[in-house]
This record gives C-alpha cells, sequence and structure tokens, in this order.
C-alpha cells in the first residue's frame, strides 16, 4: 500500500507543482493547496500505515499500545500544519482579493517589475 | 619618553576625534592649535633619536587591543624614528601651513578631522609592532586619505580619483591582511620583535610564493608602483597641504615602509630581488618620463614622487647594506624636498592663480624666499651638493655600483631616471622663477611680504634641514645604523659624508647632470618627443581604463543580475525544484544500498485505492477546467478524499479537522474569486510541456524520497510514552488530543498565534484598503 | 522559566495590542515593551554563560517527550542581538511609520515576528522549530504587504509563495525524520545519529529537504530570489526589522542542524555548504553591486554576507564557528542600521534612486556618520565590527587550509567596499542632479516631522556597531565558548536528555 500512497503523493506534488507554474494567480493558490495536503500525506504516511486503530485508550483500560493504533503523534503534527495551513491560506486568499483589486489583473507575470531596475 | 611618545600618537588621534568641537573654539587657529602636537612628537622623536642606544628597540605595550592577538604594540627603533620623525615633522608644517592655505575653504572642519586622524594612522602604521594593529593602521590610513582626496567632493574628478585611490589601496591592504594572517598563523606570532629575536625567515616556506605575491600586491598599490601607480596623479585632487603630506612622508611611502619591516622576515630571496627591481626599475623610468611631459606643477610633482618611490622599491629589492642604507637616506631626502617642492606649489598657486608652468615666470624677483626654498629643493631632487640629495644619489649610484651582476639593468636605468629629474628641476627652476621670456608678467595678488610668516615657514624649514642634513649627515649615522641592524640583521658601520672622493659614482654623477642639463637645453624638441610617446600612450591611460573597467564591471554584473532576478516567480520555482532535485538524486545515487527501494509493509486495500482515484481526478480536473468554481469545488474533492483517507487509516481527528478546514477554505476562496472571470490560457503550449515536465521530475523526486524512507522505524518512537502516560498523567482518553493540549501544548499555542495573526492580518488588509478608499473620497 | 520568556513576553504584548489598537501613545509602549525585551535577553545571555545552557521542559515533560526550549551561548547571543535590532527598529518607527500603519497593528504583527524569531533561536524540537517558523513567516508576511502599496502586494505575493515552498520542504521532511526516528527532540535525534555510528542513506532525503528549507529561508543561493524581489518594497522600518531577523534565523537553524545532525555524515555536507557558500557570497555582492538602488544593494548583500556565515560553518573549526557566530550577530545589527539609514534618507528624499539622490553629506552629517560606521562595517574596515567577522573568518579558513576559499571570501569583501562605497559617493557625495525634483508621496505625509526617535535608534546602533569592534575581545571570547559547545554536541545532548 505504501507504493501506491507514495505514487498518489508524487502525483500530488508533480500537479501542485504543475499549477505553481501557471501564470494565473488563481492556480498558483490551487497549486499551493495541493502541495500542502500532499505534505501532510507525507508525515502522515511516514508515521506508518500498517495499522489503522483510532488512538484512544479505551474506557477500560489504561494505557494503550502502540501495536494495534495509528501513531498519534504525525496525527498531531498533522492537526497543526493543517491548522497553520488554513491561516496562511486564508491570508493568501485576502491578499488575492486585494491584489486583484489594486492591480484589475490575476497575471502573475505581471510582477516582474519589482525585480527589475 | 617613549611612553610619551605614544601617548602623544594617543593624543593625536583623540584631537582629530575632537576636532568637530575644538574648531569653534580656535577658529582660524585651529590648524596652528593642532599643529602642537605633532610638534611635541617631533621633540620627543628627536630625543630618542639621540639617545637610543645601538642595536635595540623599545616595545611599548599599551595592554589594549581589539582581540588578544590584535594588541596594540609599539616598537621604536631607528627604522621608525626616521618614519615617525618625518611623519610627525612634516606633519606639523603641513597643519600650520594648512591654516593659511585652507583659511577660505569651507568644510574646513572636515579637513582637520581628516588630516590630523590621517597623521595619526600614519603615526600608528610606523610605530606598531603587531602586524595585525599595523594592519589596522594602514586600513586607516587608506580611508582617511579617501576622504581627504574626495574633499572637494561636489566634483566629479575628486571623487573619480578619490574612489580609485581607495578600491586600490583598499585591495593592497586586504592582500595584506591576508598575508599578515598566513605569517602569522605559520609563525606563531604577529608580533614584529618576536619575528625579529627568533630569526623568522619564511623564504622556504611553500607558502612564501603567496605571501611574496599579496605583500607586493599591497606595497604596489600603496606605494604606486607600475602598473598600480596611476591613482597617484589623480590623488592630487586634493587640497595641496594634502598633496605635501601624502607624496612627501605618508602615505605613498607606508610601501616603502612595510618592505623595510618585512625585510627579515621576507626579504633576500630570488624573486625578492628580481620582483621588486624590475618593479621597481620601470616605475621609476617611467614615471620621470611621464612629469618630462607635464605642463601642471603639481603633476610634474606627482609623477617625479611615481619615480622616487620606483627607485626606493628597486634600492630595497637589490637587498644589499649599500642599497638600504641608500634607501632610508633616499627616504629622508624625498620626503624633505617633496614636502617643500608642494608647499612652495601651493604658495605659488595661491598667489598667481595658476600652476602651469609655462605661464609662470620670474618669480625669483617677485616671491624670493618662495623661490629660494624652492631653488634648494629642486637641488635636492636633482641630486646636488650641498643638498642631502646630493649624498643620497651618491648612494644610490654606489648601491648599484657594487652588484655587478645587475648593473648592467640598474645603472642604465637610475642614469637615465636620473637625468630626467635633474632636467625637470632645471626646467623647473628656469620655467617659474627665471624666466620672463614669451611670457605675460604674472600678477600676484599680494606681495610676498604681505603673506603670512608661517605660511612661508614650511617650505623654508624643510629646505633649511635639507641643506643642513646635507653639511652635517653625521647626525643621521647613529639611528641609520639602529635602522640598518632592524633592517637587515646586520651590524653596519654609518659614515656619511658630502665628498667621497674622486671615484666612480662621482663621475656617473657629473655625468647624469650634464645630461640633464643637455636634455634641458633641448626641451622644445624632447619636450615634443615625449610629449608625442604620452599621447601615443595616452590610449592606455589607465585611470580611465580603472573607470571602464569598472563601467563594464557594472553592465555584466548588470546583465547577469538581470538574468538572475528577473522576477518571474516561476523561473524562481524552477530553479528551487531543479536544485533540490540534482540534491536528492545525487543522494539517492551515491547511497549503496540502491535507490528504488519498492517495500511494501501493508497488504493492497481496494477501498482505499478508490479514494484516492477519486481524489486524483479531483485534481486532474482542477487543473483542466476552465472555470474557476469547478476548479475550487474539484480541490475540494481532493481535500475530502484525503479525510476519507485519514479516517480509514483511524486517524479520526485528523479527518474532522481536514473536513473543516477544506469547507472552510472552500467558502472562503470562492467569495473571493466569485467575480472574477473564468481562467484564461495565459501560457503558450511549449511552455506547458516544459511545466509539466518539470512537474513530473518532482513528482518522481518526492515519490523516490518517500520510498526510500522505507516505512519502518528504526527507533521506537516516543508515541509509545505517549500512549502509557495519556490516560495516567494527561488524564485524557484521546491520545491526539491530549498531545496537542499537554505533551505539545507549545506547538498549539504557536498554531493558535498564526491563526490570530492571520485573522488579523485580514483584517487589517481589508480595513486598510477601505480607508484608502475613504480617503481617494 | 526564563527560557520560555521570550516567547511569552511577545506573546502578551500581542494580546495587549489588541486593547490600545486606537491608543495614542501605543508607539512608546511598543518601544517600552521591546526594551522590556532587550533587558529579559540580557538577564538570559548573563544566565546563560555563568551555565553554559539553560533549558525547559514545557508543561514538565520530559524530554525527548515534551517539548524542551533551550538556551546555550549561541541561541541567547541570537536571541539578545535580535532583541536589540527589535527594539531599535520599535524605536526608529515612532517618527518614520505612517499612523495609519501604526494604528493598523503594524505593532502586533512586529510582536508576531519578534515571537516566532524569539522560539525559533530557543526551539529544541524540530516540529515546534516549524511552528516557530510559521509564526514568523505568517508576522512577516502580513507586514510585508501592509499597508497594500502596489509594489508591496507584488512583493509579497512572491515573498510568499517562494517561502511556502520551504516550509513544506521543511515539515516533509520533519515527517519523515520522525518516521524513521521516532522522536522530534533535536537533542534525541542527534542523541540516535551518533548511536548509528555511520547515518543510515533512509536519512539523507529528509535532511536534504530540510537543508533546502533553510537554504530558502537562509536565502542562499540559488535559492534567494524571494529576497531581492520583496525587501525593497515595504516601508523602510520593515525592511530593516526583516534583514536583521528573517534570514538570520533560517541560518541559524542551518547551523543548529548542521553541527547536531548534518556534520555526523561531513563527507557528503561539508563540501555541499562550502560551495553554497561560496556561490552565495560571490553572486550575492556581484547582484549587489549592479544596482542603483539604496535598499536593493543592501538586500543583495544579505545573500552575500550569509553566505561568509555558511563559510565559516563549513570551515567546521571551532575558529570558524566563532567567526560565524560572531559575523551573524554583527551582520544583524550593521545590516539593520544600513537599512534605517535608507529610511532616513527616504523620509528626506521620498525617494532611494542613486541616480537622483546627493548631497546628502551636507545636509544631513549626522546620518552620513551612521551611514558609514554601517556600511564600512559590512565592508570590514577597521575599527568596526564587520573587520573583526571578516578577520575570524578568515583566519578560521587558513587555519583550517581552506586558503583559496579564504581568498574568495578576501576579495569578495572588496566587492562590498566597492558598492557601498559606491552609495557613499552617489547619495552622499555627490551634487543633487538639477531637474530631479524632490517628490515626496502624499502617504508620507502622515509620517511624523519629528526625526529625533529614528536618530537616537540610529546612533545606538552605531555605536554598538563601534563598540563591538573596539572592543571585540569580551565577545569573540563568548562566541568562541559557544563555538565549543557546538562543536561538541554532547554537551548539548546530555543536557537536554540527562539533566546534566
Amino acid at each position: 500500500m505504501e507504493l501506491v500512497i507514495a505514487i498518489f503523493i508524487g502525483l500530488l506534488y508533480a500537479c501542485g507543482v504543475y499549477l505553481l507554474l501557471r501564470r494565473s494567480i488563481v492556480k498558483l493558490i490551487l497549486g499551493v493547496f495541493v502541495i500542502s495536503n500532499a505534505t501532510n500525506l507525507i508525515i502522515f504516511l511516514s508515521g506508518g500505515v500498517t495499522r489503522s486503530g483510532v488512538s484512544f485508550i479505551g474506557s477500560e483500560a489504561e494505557k494503550a499500545s502502540l501495536e494495534t493504533m495509528t501513531d498519534p503523534l504525525p496525527q498531531a503534527l498533522i492537526l497543526t500544519a493543517i491548522v497553520i495551513g488554513l491561516g496562511i491560506a486564508a491570508y493568501i486568499l485576502a491578499l488575492k482579493y486585494k491584489y486583484f483589486e489594486t492591480t484589475g489583473t490575476h497575471d502573475l507575470d505581471q510582477l516582474s517589475k519589482t525585480d527589475q531596475k | 619618553m617613549e611612553q610619551l611618545a605614544i601617548v602623544l600618537i594617543g593624543l593625536i588621534f583623540l584631537m582629530g576625534l575632537m576636532v568637530p568641537l575644538l574648531r569653534p573654539l580656535f577658529k582660524n587657529y585651529t590648524g596652528r592649535i593642532l599643529a602642537l602636537v605633532p610638534f611635541a612628537l617631533f621633540g620627543a622623536l628627536t630625543i630618542l633619536f639621540f639617545t637610543l642606544p645601538d642595536q635595540t628597540s623599545r616595545i611599548i605595550e599599551t595592554g589594549f587591543g581589539f582581540l588578544p592577538e590584535m594588541q596594540f604594540t609599539f616598537r621604536i627603533d631607528g627604522v621608525s624614528l626616521i618614519f615617525g620623525m618625518m611623519v610627525s615633522g612634516i606633519g606639523g608644517l603641513v597643519l600650520g601651513y594648512s591654516s593659511f592655505y585652507m583659511a577660505k575653504y569651507a568644510g574646513r572642519t572636515k579637513f582637520y578631522f581628516f588630516l590630523v586622524l590621517f597623521m595619526g594612522a600614519m603615526l600608528g602604521l610606523v610605530f606598531a609592532d603587531n602586524l595585525l594593529a599595523l594592519f589596522i593602521f594602514w586600513e586607516l590610513t587608506s580611508i582617511t586619505s579617501f576622504f581627504l582626496i574626495g574633499f572637494d567632493h561636489d566634483k566629479e574628478k575628486p571623487r573619480q580619483a578619490s574612489l580609485q585611490a581607495l578600491l586600490l589601496t583598499a585591495f593592497g591592504g586586504l592582500c595584506l591582511l591576508f598575508a599578515v594572517i598566513l605569517i602569522g598563523n605559520l609563525a606563531g606570532t604577529y608580533s614584529l620583535s618576536e619575528l625579529y629575536d627568533k630569526g623568522f625567515r619564511f623564504g622556504a616556506h611553500s607558502d612564501y610564493h603567496l605571501v611574496f605575491l599579496l605583500v607586493s600586491v599591497a606595497v604596489a598599490t600603496k606605494s604606486a608602483q607600475f602598473p598600480f601607480h596611476f591613482w597617484l596623479p589623480g590623488a592630487m585632487n586634493a587640497p595641496t597641504p594634502i598633496s605635501a603630506y601624502l607624496h612627501s612622508a605618508t602615505m605613498v611611502n607606508a610601501g616603502i615602509f612595510l618592505l623595510l619591516r618585512l625585510n627579515p622576515v621576507l626579504g633576500g630571496t630570488i624573486l625578492w630581488k628580481s620582483a621588486l627591481i624590475l618593479a621597481g626599475g620601470i616605475t621609476m623610468f617611467i614615471g620621470a618620463f611621464f612629469a618630462l611631459g607635464q605642463k601642471d606643477l603639481k603633476r610634474i610633482l606627482a609623477f617625479t614622487t611615481i619615480s622616487a618611490l620606483g627607485t626606493m622599491v628597486m634600492l630595497i629589492g637589490m637587498n644589499t647594506s649599500a642599497s638600504i642604507k641608500a634607501a632610508l637616506i633616499f627616504f629622508i631626502v624625498h620626503g624633505l624636498y617633496k614636502g617643500g617642492l608642494f608647499m612652495v606649489a601651493g604658495i605659488i598657486d595661491k598667489n598667481t592663480g595658476t600652476r602651469d608652468i609655462d605661464k609662470l615666470g620670474g618669480l625669483l624677483k617677485t616671491m624670493p624666499i618662495t623661490s629660494i626654498a624652492g631653488i634648494l629643493a629642486l637641488l635636492s631632487m636633482s641630486g646636488l651638493p650641498p643638498m642631502l640629495g646630493f649624498i643620497g644619489k651618491e648612494l644610490i649610484y654606489d648601491a648599484k655600483v657594487q652588484i655587478p651582476e645587475l648593473s648592467w639593468l640598474v645603472i642604465p636605468l637610475g642614469v637615465a631616471a636620473n637625468m630626467m629629474m635633474v632636467a625637470i628641476s632645471v626646467l623647473v627652476f628656469y620655467e617659474i622663477f627665471l624666466s620672463r621670456r614669451n611670457k605675460k608678467p604674472i600678477a600676484l595678488k599680494q606681495p610676498e611680504k604681505r603673506l603670512p610668516g608661517n605660511f612661508l615657514a614650511g617650505p623654508v624649514a624643510l629646505a633649511l634641514v635639507g641643506l643642513g642634513l646635507g653639511m652635517a649627515p653625521g647626525w643621521l649615522e647613529d639611528t641609520m645604523a639602529n635602522a640598518m641592524y632592524f633592517i637587515q640583521s646586520e651590524v653596519v658601520d654609518i659614515d656619511l659624508a658630502l665628498w667621497h672622493g674622486f671615484n666612480q659614482v662621482l663621475l656617473l654623477s657629473i655625468f647624469t647632470v650634464a645630461m640633464g642639463v643637455l636634455i634641458f637645453v633641448f626641451r622644445r624638441p624632447i619636450g615634443k618627443l615625449v610629449r608625442i610617446i604620452i599621447g601615443w600612450t595616452d590610449q592606455y591611460h589607465l585611470p580611465d581604463h580603472f573607470n571602464k573597467l569598472i563601467k563594464n564591471y557594472l553592465s555584466f554584473a548588470g546583465k547577469h543580475t538581470n538574468r538572475i532576478q528577473h522576477g518571474y516567480h516561476r523561473y524562481y520555482l524552477m530553479t528551487f525544484f531543479a536544485a533540490t532535485f540534482v540534491l536528492v538524486i545525487y543522494q539517492l545515487f551515491s547511497a549503496d544500498d540502491g535507490w528504488f527501494p519498492v517495500k511494501q509493509v501493508s497488504p493492497l486495500q481496494i477501498h482505499v485505492i478508490v479514494v484516492l482515484l477519486v481524489a486524483m481526478m479531483g485534481v486532474i480536473f482542477a487543473i483542466f477546467t476552465k472555470s474557476r468554481i469547478s476548479a475550487i469545488i474539484s480541490l475540494g474533492v481532493l481535500g475530502y478524499g484525503i479525510s476519507v483517507l485519514y479516517m480509514l487509516y483511524g486517524a479520526v481527528d485528523l479527518a474532522i479537522t481536514q473536513f473543516l478546514a477544506e469547507t472552510v477554505i472552500m467558502v472562503i476562496f470562492v467569495m473571493v474569486i466569485y467575480h472574477l472571470p473564468d481562467f484564461a490560457v495565459l501560457s503558450s503550449k511549449k511552455s506547458r510541456v516544459r511545466d509539466a515536465l518539470i512537474a513530473a521530475g518532482v513528482g518522481v523526486m518526492i515519490t523516490l524520497i518517500v520510498l526510500k524512507a522505507r516505512f519502518i522505524n528504526l527507533e521506537t518512537p516516543v508515541s509509545e510514552f505517549f500512549a502509557e502516560n495519556s490516560f495516567l498523567e494527561g488524564h485524557g482518553r484521546n491520545i491526539v488530543n491530549v498531545i496537542l493540549v499537554d505533551f505539545r501544548a507549545l506547538d498549539t499555542l504557536g498554531e493558535i498565534t498564526v491563526l490570530g495573526l492571520a485573522a488579523a492580518g485580514v483584517f487589517s488588509l481589508l480595513r486598510f484598503d477601505l480607508k484608502d478608499k475613504n480617503t481617494k473620497k | 522559566m526564563i527560557t520560555a520568556l521570550p516567547v511569552f513576553l511577545p506573546l502578551a504584548f500581542m494580546i495587549f495590542a489588541l486593547l490600545f489598537r486606537h491608543y495614542h501613545g501605543r508607539e512608546y509602549i511598543a518601544v517600552a515593551a521591546s526594551g522590556l525585551n532587550v533587558l529579559l535577553s540580557v538577564f538570559l545571555v548573563f544566565k546563560v554563560h555563568q551555565t553554559g545552557m539553560i533549558s525547559v521542559q514545557m508543561g514538565d515533560w520530559p524530554a525527548p517527550y515534551g517539548i524542551t526550549l533551550i538556551a546555550d551561548r549561541f541561541s541567547a547571543l541570537m536571541v539578545l542581538v535580535a532583541s536589540i535590532v527589535f527594539m531599535a527598529a520599535m524605536a526608529y518607527s515612532v517618527h518614520s511609520l505612517d499612523t495609519r500603519r501604526k494604528s493598523f497593528g503594524f505593532y502586533m504583527f512586529s510582536f508576531g515576528i519578534l515571537m516566532g524569531v524569539n522560539g525559533s533561536f530557543l526551539a529544541g524540537d524540530i516540529f515546534n522549530l516549524y511552528v516557530w517558523f510559521e509564526v514568523m513567516l505568517m508576522a512577516s508576511f502580513i507586514l510585508m504587504s501592509h499597508g497594500g502599496d502596489r509594489n508591496q502586494l507584488e512583493g509579497s505575493i512572491k515573498y510568499l509563495i517562494l517561502n511556502l515552498i520551504s516550509s513544506f520542504l521543511f515539515v516533509a521532511g520533519i515527517g519523515l525524520l520522525y518516521g524513521k526516528l521516532g522522536t522530534l527532540n533535536m537533542a534525541d535525534i542527534a542523541q540516535k545519529l551518533m548511536n548509528f555510528g555511520t547515518m543510515p542513506s533512509e536519512l539523507n532525503p529528509a535532511f536534504i529537504l530540510i537543508f533546502v528549507g533553510f537554504a530558502i529561508k537562509g536565502a542562499l543561493v540559488p535559492f534567494f530570489f524571494w529576497l531581492p524581489a520583496s525587501y525593497h518594497t515595504p516601508p523602510p522600518v520593515v525592511t530593516a526589522l526583516f534583514a536583521g531577523l528573517l534570514t538570520k534565523v533560517g541560518i541559524y537553524s542551518l547551523i543548529r542542524f548542521y553541527t547536531l545532525f548534518f556534520h555526523q555524515n561531513a563527507e557528503f555536507w561539508q563540501p555541499l555548504v562550502l560551495l553554497v557558500a561560496v556561490l552565495s557570497m560571490v553572486i550575492g555582492v556581484i547582484t549587489a553591486t549592479s544596482q542603483f538602488e539604496f535598499r536593493k544593494v543592501l538586500s543583495f548583500h544579505i545573500i552575500s554576507q550569509v553566505g561568509y556565515v555558511v563559510m565559516g560553518l563549513g570551515f567546521f573549526t571551532v575558529a570558524g564557528l566563532a567567526g560565524a557566530i560572531f559575523f551573524l550577530a554583527h551582520n544583524m545589527i550593521s545590516k539593520t542600521n544600513a537599512f534605517l539609514v535608507a529610511g532616513y534618507v527616504h523620509k528626506q528624499k521620498g525617494t532611494l534612486d542613486l541616480k537622483t539622490l546627493g548631497d546628502f553629506y551636507k545636509q544631513h552629517p549626522l546620518w552620513a556618520v551612521f551611514f558609514f560606521i554601517s556600511a564600512f562595517s559590512l565592508a570590514g574596515l577597521p575599527p568596526l565590527s564587520g573587520f573583526i567577522g571578516k578577520y575570524l573568518l578568515i583566519k578560521a579558513g587558513i587555519e583550517a587550509e581552506y586558503t583559496i576559499i579564504a581568498l574568495i571570501a578576501l576579495f569578495v569583501g572588496f566587492f562590498t567596499l566597492f558598492s557601498m562605497v559606491k552609495i557613499w559617493m552617489e547619495v552622499f557625495w555627490k551634487k543633487t542632479p538639477e531637474n530631479e525634483e524632490i517628490t515626496i508621496k502624499k502617504e508620507q505625509n502622515e509620517i511624523p516631522e519629528n526625526v529625533r526617535w529614528m536618530t537616537w535608534a540610529s546612533g545606538a546602533m552605531a555605536l554598538i556597531i563601534v563598540l563591538a569592534g573596539v572592543f571585540a575581545t569580551p565577545v569573540v571570547d563568548y562566541c568562541t565558548q559557544a563555538a565549543q559547545s557546538l562543536i561538541n554536541p554532547e554537551e548539548y545532548i546530555n543536557f537536554v536528555l540527562k539533566g546534566q
């Protein structure tokens, strides 16, 4: 299964990068979202997908064992990453809105001005 | 007395820094009052000069340094005394002289500030015992002289000149720094005294060539040796007192000083001899030659300085007792006459408004005192008795005669250069002080009598010292012997006299003078010839070439910068990915355990694959659709698909969060872009294919990276601890939640901060906008 | 507990800031809070210097399970220098920033940056480091676009996209690393790597991703593009703050990771790091000299100067690391101050185009002195701090027998000097070209007339530069000790894991 998921991640990255390389700012943002998701999957996958138990401590037990359940730590990390991603996404979108309002374009090649003399 | 001398040097620095405070206090007397300190130092050094025992040096530790190895330790021996007395004595005179010369200039505070600091730096340089301290003072002279040369910075020319001077000397300075560190690294000390005591010789070491190259670049740039000589004539853009000081005792002589200082450590090798003699010889010749073709008095003097510096470098290169002795004497000679001549040039310039030798004339009548001071200096320059210059030139010839293996080269070169020097001296003497033929009479701004006495004091004093030392050179002997001991590491008896009897050397001198006069007699045809040659070499006019070099470099850099920083984010991203790709692939290939590990741990699950396929289709649709809304919705498919994937692998919290976040993002996205038109196809097909290839490459890279990880824990994960303690210690059954709010609460805090900042950011971004519109109305 | 305070103080301020958003004296509160932060940092350095290291386990969960915040000499120094830079920027903003930006959360976002920066310096846990990076990034995105000027928006979109890539790669690397080693604590990872003896090849891809992440953050060649594309667009005080803090955090993290992890596979990483360093130094300086805009020249130079730091790291000797640390600290201060001067020029003339500026030396001699000190310190002239930094690094290079690299660094210094002199000539010396009417933009009218706080801020920084050059001995001693503990990570590992 790892191979399949790895290829899936690779495909997501490929699509994400392709979107990033577009001139349209909307596609660029789509690309960021795709890559962001793919990155979370990398963390998830490297935590291991052999077990699929929910990382709960049953109401009877005092302890749980990692033998049966998915590693909880990567989940916590991804959770953090998703929320951070959400914050950044919201800001990018606001920025995009503002940019379109100020410039009237969503073509990123219009952005080359500030770099040139 | 030693301590006093060092304290006085410190005081000079202090005075320099305090000039902005002192000048309003002393007004027009600033220069003269400031001059008191160098004169006091000169006095202290004079006492040392007569009391310093043979073969001894005095080390004064100040106990202060930027770094432990960068101690400001000073060393008083013959060499530093000779240089120090010149620097402080002429420095005092220059300050007094400036008091009058600069009287009407704006920016005098700046002038004195940098001049006094420059003096302090130069003194520090000649007395420094620590090589790093020496370097620091060396750099300070470069910086302060930059400001002095660029004094008149409203004008283009002084700016260019100061830029050239700074770039060249700083380049040399860097070389010196590197050389010093190399020496220190090898010898284990930066202290000159220790180097001398240990008798440390670098000659045989494998790094010697590098060190020598670096040191000689440092010397050549500072002391204006060919081909780095061209900044010096440009430096004349500084006010005349500065020129007088830079040329006579300071700045350009720092290179000479460095050579003398390092002679015991680096000197004496074949490389040393051949390189220095060659560079010095060429410089000596072209300096004199170019001087012959000049019309501006200051330019003439500038080129003769180059020639004189060449002479000194060549003498040091010869590396015999006689040649070093000659170099030392010649340094004194040159400092005295060059300082005097520049000051004379300044007075003439002030009083007549021109420095053109074709326009000047007959000054002996109208400005007799100035003229006599000038004539004495010229005598010294042409090496005629009874001036010290005569002794200097005799010693030089003597040194050249004494090395038969090289005399075939150095004697003709030297004689030629000296001939021209004589010719120049006579020419200047005749044109400025004597001749009145074919010239309009020069109107003086005020008769010489009305010039402030102190204005004339500088050149007169220098001329008299030159004369006095010529008559009684014996005074120099003891200190010279001391200096020789530390330069050549041998005890040499010095016997200086005007008259050495009738010998080969005297014959050479007479021949030189005769030829010089001959050149003078035929000055018109020769002058024409020289100017033709100079005109021809003007296409190699180095200052212009240097400027062109800078310009070319700038356009080169500009072109490449535009290529690198072109402004297209796509290419930036491509570079990022390409570089990462190269690194990753290199790493994967270089690992010895194969680069495509296909190790499956968990079995294939059809329902997961179906989810993945659906998600993937969503993404691909997002790429190709033209409608924004459908692109966003298909992106949502991906998000939800991944959410389902998390769910299938038991990550419930994650699935829920992902679901919520995805929904929120979609909603915002739709809100932001709903009013926009459909996607237009902005890129060409070719670039799309290229992008697709790059994207595929990145995809493959990521897949390989993920696979490379091989999905086995090499170590037990820390989450074991969480699983065990989550309920007992953290009082929660949902381990993920306990991790978030307890075990790793700080992460969550950061996360919330990001969210809060984002919210505030969005708010201020949008509100700012509203306000903007309001103000527009 | 003191270790955690540099993170919580800015947070407290940010919450507090919501209360006085419209309060007239908010800028003075910000200055006071940043001053408090400086005092705190001084105390931290003092404490660390006594014991070598202090740490705190958040929530009292023992390492490697809980999150560690740790201050060793290196990180404490960075916190201190960052606090100084930050305070200068805050004080400077009082008279240099328009009221609108001030009232729209400038101070809040600035303290967000401070929180992220301090957190990154103190983090002892790789995922925690990522979180601080994101805090810093979020705050800097906002400040970059704060005000919504067209240029600013253009710059911030590039800044944002390129930096996001860095975050993604970094966090992917963290995930992979955790998957292999099962831990996130930096000391624990280092310990486990040491136990392996040779680095398992499975870890390399993760480290490469992390390295690229840091290289983007630190603006190393070939990952620097975001920096010159964006740094000249926001208000000068923002650039000054960014120039002093952001890239330096990336470089700090690179040094930390290199000494703890990467160096255990030195035959791969050392040449790579040196190569990147040399390329950064050379390309940075060449691009910088070609510019004719005050802030762009300085921006490109950042690339060159982080190259110097990474070079010192690449030598991997005590002297090299000490030089790198000193240079990093020096650069934070000198660079910020150079940008502060640029801000003053901008305030007076309304432009930063070198070709249209002039006469500044005559009109504002004091600021000419400030610029001279900062710029010539960057160029490495004595007696300023940059000279000491350059000397230490070149000496380290010679001692480590990287003579060629040391020579390259030497001549890069020459070109740095050239471009600084270029600014000096164009802005300060030459006469203002005729027909160049000074047009101060409308929005600038909201900037206070007064310049007092600007002068004090820049003057204090200039003074620090001079003092750090003239009395370098104690600083260099401190850096050497810091380097010694970096080069022997056992001390760090034992301290975190065993509390010794």
